[in-house]
């Protein structure tokens, strides 16, 4: 050991006795005869340094308190989402914390007795939205100086942000609401609330934002893009506005635009944009569609973009739409569909990841003509890419590939999102569709609305049981299954089983469903028995499976609605084509295994 | 029950952050109020950083480094950036003794302050930390490594190191009063 190391583990020995009070710097000195010399000085300033007084500990004011828990339940959490959830998030933790790391300040270390150092005022503490930087530099203004600001920062009410020419960005707010700055743009949030109803206004300068606005219906919710000469306000919709100098350019991809110019309004539809200048409509048309893209096939489809940007849908629900000039519908309510309008010229690729079984094609449709490429039956996830060229101002899209190629999932990239209530609460992909096909069913058999009770009820049974999966707690899985068998309602009990069905799926929830249910067999018979009246025979199996039961099946369990005979089974289901045994294809009963019925999309 | 309340508040349950933020709060607030001098400061700065934490406890992992010395290492960092945005308008000549300063323990404890924080503005940044760490917080060497990210043998180094230049700092002021 050095003479170095020796030194410092003596003097940490004695600043730990020092500290604790048991030994003075006379008592270490004695102790340490041959070090004196060496341990005098510094132990001097260590003394003075321990002759500081220390500030005391306090119990957080209660007013600071509520108004902190109140803003953390209206700020979103930073949450990125992976292809599949089994990564770890190492790297990404890592990534977080680098934007911290910093020069050291110019500061004065206070250990004083009250003493201000320095005069400033305190940063506001208000409603923040989150900062992704997907790619270049993004900056904010301080103090009238552009400072680069990194991921995840907080963006808060007053701050000014701006891309620079090679800066992707993006801002989250509380309600998952999405701006997404092209590079050159440069906003101020002037509005920032994070309560309900929402108010977000956002005054733009420069460059191109586009926005994926959560729909609002608390009245006086507020979504407002203000320039120079007017204001652009919408409910929930997906929009682009270009400023540049005194013209606007505001295109519509979903829902409608209100622009107001001085007194008069204007509105947008869906696939219109128009261009004004300073206060006047200069011009309007329709958007310029270069195409869609259906996954139709179960698979949930992402579109990739070389920086990181992601616009689809994952399994677990989230949808996104991070990619200017692209627009995706839910994979839940039916065929995934990509709108491309302005997207940027460049290779993108088409990641897809199964949530349910069965094949299916990707039909890209360009001006009319439908190019149709198989999905792999057996793949569980899959890529293809699709290249955007701009020629004569026109964009041309292409898949690069004839087929797309099976990929381990651990491989796929990451899709990058600010977890917030929009996306904690979205039921999966499966359990949408199993709640679809049971409005379906319903809708049939009773010839009337397309959202029944046992829809909203499955969707909230779905919610609990995540919630109860999440927990890792075999009772409170338990008594989530419970509720399948405990009430009188079948058209409930029947999505209910759907969606049980749909998150067995997972091997992962099957084990855990299985192990609450081994200690109570009462209970996975009472389930067996109720889903033998109410699934058909391959859901049933399926079911019986997962539950990790072989051998005969039970007999169907007594129904308060319905007599269980066999003839009346086939009238409580979707679909003649889904009918276990007489199913004429392994596609119709995949479809069926998930609750899709097609005939139901719309 | 700790590690309960972490992960539930990294799945998003708010409450559960509100017992996170009642244990560690005041420790925080502590560090913030004697590294910035300025107890409202501290206070607006401690509430930023809990808000930071609560958006980033969903990446946090248990393995990697103790919660609360998570939560220290983005006080510190809350901290670099506030002061490296926002310029200084005072110095060591504007500072004002308190009203109660009659006492003479209390002017030479303030005197003695004012040099030491004299001398301590003088230091690197990590030698200023590493020495509130130790002396105002009382932590260990290991629980500044686990805080600053370093090993426990580096902290012994760096505390020794930041003691000598701490006693440099005195004597070319002129010593303590």
């Amino acid at each position: 050991m050095t003479h170095g190391r020796d030194l410092a583990i003596i003097i940490d020995r004695c600043l730990d006795e020092l500290v604790a009070g048991r030994w003075t710097v006379s008592d270490c000195l004695d102790r340490y005869p041959e070090y004196r010399a060496a341990l005098e000085p510094v132990l001097g300033a260590a003394a003075a340094m321990h002759a500081l007084p220390r500030r005391a500990g306090a119990a957080p004011d209660r007013i600071r308190r509520a108004a902190f828990m109140e803003m953390i339940r209206e700020t979103p959490q930073q949450r990125a989402r992976w292809w599949m959830p089994r990564l770890t998030l190492a790297g990404l933790h890592a990534a977080a914390l680098s934007r911290y790391a910093a020069a050291a300040a110019p500061i004065f270390a206070a250990a004083a007795i009250g003493v201000v150092l320095l005069v400033g005022q305190p940063a506001s503490f208000a409603a923040a939205s989150t900062l992704t930087v997907f790619s270049g530099t993004a900056e904010t203004q301080v103090n009238g100086t552009w400072t680069p600001v990194g991921d995840g920062a907080s963006i808060r009410r007053g701050d000014r942000l701006r891309t620079a020419a090679d800066g992707h960005a993006m801002l989250t707010f509380p309600d998952g609401s999405t701006a997404s700055l092209a590079p050159g743009t440069e906003i101020a949030i002037e509005q920032l609330s994070a309560g309900r109803p929402r108010n977000v206004q956002v005054r733009q300068f420069s460059g191109r934002l586009w926005n994926d606005v959560v729909t609002n219906e608390h009245a006086g919710s507020r979504y407002e893009i203000h320039t120079q000469d007017a204001l652009v306000q919408v409910q929930g919709t997906v929009f682009e506005t270009t400023v540049d100098g005194a013209q606007m350019l505001v295109s519509t991809a979903e829902g409608a635009v209100d622009v107001v110019l001085g007194r008069e309004h204007v509105d947008v539809p869906r696939g219109q944009s128009v261009r004004t200048e300073g206060q006047r409509l200069a011009d309007r048309g329709p958007l310029p569609g270069a195409g869609t893209l259906t996954i139709d096939a179960p698979f949930a489809a992402a579109l990739l973009s070389e920086r990181g940007e992601a616009t689809g849908a994952q399994p677990d629900g989230a949808m996104f739409l991070q990619i200017r000039g692209v627009t995706t519908s839910n994979p839940g309510v039916g065929p995934q569909r990509f709108e491309f309008q302005r997207l940027d010229p460049g290779t993108y690729t088409l990641t897809l990841e199964r949530f349910g079984q069965g094949g299916g094609d990707i039909v890209l449709n360009v001006g009319g003509t439908e190019h149709r490429v198989p999905l792999d039956n057996a793949a569980g996830a899959a890529q293809v890419r699709v290249r955007v060229e701009v020629e004569d101002g026109k964009r041309h899209v292409q898949l690069v590939e004839d087929a797309p190629r099976a990929v381990p999932p651990v491989v796929s990239p990451p899709v990058r999102i600010v977890e917030t209530e929009r996306t904690k609460n979205a039921p999966d992909i499966a359990t949408q569709r199993a709640a679809a096909a049971a409005a379906a069913a319903a809708k049939r058999s009773t010839g009337t609305a397309t959202t029944s009770p046992s829809t909203t009820g499955a969707e909230a049974f779905a919610a609990r049981l995540r919630q109860a999966l999440a927990s890792q707690n075999a009772a409170a899985i338990r008594t989530v299954l419970r509720e399948t068998v405990s009430g009188a309602d079948s058209n409930l009990a029947q999505a209910q089983l759907r969606v049980l069905v749909a998150q067995v799926n997972a091997s992962d929830v099957a084990r855990q469903v299985s192990a609450a249910l081994a200690t109570d067999e009462a209970l996975r018979t009472q389930i067996l028995g109720r889903a033998a009246t109410a699934l058909p025979a391959d859901l049933l199996e399926r079911l019986r499976q997962a539950l990790g039961v072989s051998g005969p099946r039970p007999q169907a369990e007594p129904s308060p609605a319905r007599t269980p005979t066999p003839t009346a089974r086939p009238s409580e289901r979707d679909d003649g084509r889904n009918r276990g045994a007489v199913l004429p294809s392994p596609v119709d009963i995949d479809g069926m295994r998930l609750g899709f019925v097609r005939a139901g999309m719309p | 029950m700790l590690e309960d309340a972490i992960e539930r508040a990294r799945h998003g349950d708010a409450d559960a952050f509100g017992l996170l933020y009642d244990r560690f709060q005041p420790e925080i607030l502590r560090y913030l109020a004697h590294r910035t001098g300025d107890p409202d400061t501290a206070e607006d700065l401690a509430q930023q950083v809990f808000l930071k934490a609560w958006q980033a406890i969903p990446r946090y992992e248990a393995r990697g480094v103790p919660f609360k010395a998570w939560l220290y290492r983005m006080a510190h960092n809350q901290m670099v950036d506030y002061f490296r945005t926002r310029r200084p308008t005072a110095d060591l000549e504007g500072i004002d003794p308190p009203e109660e300063a009659e006492a003479e323990s209390l002017v030479l404890a303030l005197e003695m302050s004012a040099a030491l924080a004299q001398a301590l503005s003088r230091l690197s940044e990590d030698h200023r930390q590493v020495l509130t760490l130790r002396f105002l917080m009382e932590k260990s060497a290991r629980e500044i490594g686990e805080i600053m990210g370093r090993k426990e043998v580096t902290v012994r180094g760096l505390q020794m190191r930041a003691l000598q230049a701490l006693r440099r700092e005195i004597e070319e002021t002129g010593g303590l009063p």
